[in-house]
């Protein structure tokens, strides 16, 4: 445990720089995420939000800097010992990223049946709450061809809370929702983050739900930070790119 | 390249870039071959997905490599006694060299080759579909080490079947090149059998079910690791496709000379 991190962090980023070959995505990001918080990070595309996430749990690793989860710094640790740092954290992709060849059930099922010695009857009633809790019913049975894209959101949804994770990341989880989807999803999130009571952090493009749900925003842009606070210290910004984005909020 | 330009036409420059990247390809290979081989022979074990891939592989192939070496086999037969009558007058070797031919090369490399194209190809695309559709990734976040989920189970599955679709292969293709000279040349079954042992032994079919592990053995390493390596798109797909099934018919041939020269040192 660092005795300089604030003990309440549960994410902690200490200038992390990300390079792709000679690219530059993050440079030198530092931010921290309160136990319990839902942070929104918002950015225009490309700009290294999604790449952010994957560093919190090991997908990517920084080339410089310090991350720290839950108080233990873990940017440099082997990818054997990163498995109880994701066991922490659960993580809803840009794509629903269910597995294909499995049922909803099993596809919910998977995570508890490899951490958890439960018997199917636990596992099914642990399925069928988590599937409860994202709206969906009646469709255990059914393959993830068979369902519509905005339920495989929720079955992705579902399978990442299955687990209990204690930090929930989200990866533009209303891209490619209508607005009805969009604001069941967004309204999920910010449920089951309380329900659950988890540390959030979601990665969009839509301001409008980050000022309804977010406890705090971050805007990046070129690999920088360039305005954070809370909804309402946002909205008094001037920087021109959160102008824009504030702008589109109030014209949707 | 790791995603970023390098525009130059400096070929010295060029050609730096071009070793850095062919010896990062070797690396990520021959990294994915150790994590595949250390998590092969330590558990947990997955053998009800070993024995479903290998049902895929193996029941599932058996079918179309024995019509295939078949064929082969038939026009061994017509063509080596078509040349033979012309160069020494008679056709009696025909059987000899054709089991020769047969066991020592055809039965083995025609059934690589199919295996390649019908389960390497499918594979390439199934790894480069879970890659770009985040499914590895979430793999990863449930805990789940993809090589030992994904590469393990099709790495035994592929090597057993090769074992078997490669005795299977060559038994049939030798029945079949006993039929055609049956039919076509005048032999009688026990006169091909006869004719065919002063060429050939039994161990010339275990060498064939060494030669068929281990081209079973690459198919699915290559299809994984163009697979893991896809980048986004359908392009992205049929491109990781192709280019597992050129490597592993290119590597399929280089396997089978490594393993002829060594075994002419037993002949």
């Amino acid at each position: 445990m660092n005795s300089n991190m604030n003990p309440k962090s549960m994410i902690s980023f200490k200038n992390i720089v990300k390079r792709f070959g000679t690219r530059t995505i993050l440079k030198g990001i530092s931010f921290d995420v309160a136990e319990g918080e839902i942070l929104f990070v918002l950015g225009t595309s490309g700009t290294g939000k999604s790449v952010l996430l994957k560093n919190i749990v090991g997908l990517l690793r920084p080339d410089e800097g310090e991350i720290w989860i839950d108080g233990q710094e873990v940017s440099r640790i082997p990818e054997d010992d990163y498995l109880p740092v994701r066991k922490k954290c659960g993580m809803v992709f840009q794509h629903p990223a269910l597995f294909d060849s499995m049922t909803i059930y099993d596809n919910v099922a998977f995570g508890v049946r490899r951490h958890e010695r439960l018997d199917e009857a636990a596992i099914s009633e642990r399925v069928t709450r988590c599937l409860q809790l994202v709206n969906l019913a009646d469709v255990e049975d059914k393959m993830p061809g068979q369902i519509s894209y905005g339920m495989q959101k929720r079955v992705s949804l579902a399978r990442t809370v299955a687990v209990g994770p204690k930090i929930l990341l989200f990866d533009e989880p209303t891209t490619g929702l209508d607005p009805v989807t969009t604001s069941a999803v967004n309204q999920l999130i910010k449920d089951l983050s309380r329900t659950l009571k988890t540390t959030s952090m979601v990665v969009s493009h839509d301001m409008r739900c980050a000022l309804e749900i977010a406890d705090r925003i971050m805007v990046l842009d070129q690999g920088h930070i360039i305005a954070q606070g809370t909804p309402e210290e946002l909205k008094q910004s001037a920087h021109p790119l959160v102008r824009d984005f504030l702008d589109e909020a109030v014209n949707a | 390249m790791n995603g970023e330009q390098r525009l130059t036409w400096n070929p010295f420059e060029m050609l730096g870039f071009w070793l850095i990247d062919a010896w990062a390809a070797v690396y990520d290979f021959l990294s994915l071959l150790a994590q595949t081989l250390m998590a092969t022979f330590t558990p947990p074990f997955r053998f009800n997905d070993t024995l479903k891939q290998f049902y895929f592989v193996a029941n599932q192939s058996v079918l179309i490599v024995c019509f295939c070496v078949t064929s082969a086999a038939a026009v061994t037969i017509v063509e080596s006694s078509y040349h033979m009558k012309l160069v020494i007058q008679n056709d009696s070797l025909v059987p000899g060299f054709a089991a020769l031919l047969i066991l020592r090369e055809l039965g083995s490399v025609v059934m690589a080759l199919l295996i390649t194209s019908r389960v390497g190809a499918g594979l390439a695309a199934e790894v480069g579909s879970m890659q770009i559709t985040e499914q590895v990734d979430a793999l990863k976040m449930l805990g789940i080490n993809p090589i030992r989920f994904i590469v393990v189970p099709r790495f035994v599955a592929c090597i057993a079947a090769g074992v078997v679709l490669s005795v299977v292969a060559n038994l049939v293709c030798l029945y079949g090149a006993m039929l055609v000279s049956t039919w076509k040349l005048g032999y009688t079954p026990g006169g091909f059998i006869t004719a065919m042992q002063g060429f050939v032994h039994f161990r010339d079919l275990i060498f064939a079910a060494i030669k068929g592990a281990a081209f079973g053995s690459v198919i699915p390493l290559f299809s994984c690791y163009f697979g893991f390596r896809c980048q986004s798109g359908a392009e992205g797909v049929g491109l990781a496709t192709t280019n597992s099934v050129v490597a592993t018919s290119v590597s399929v041939i280089v396997i089978d000379f490594c393993l002829t020269y060594v075994f002419t040192n037993f002949y």
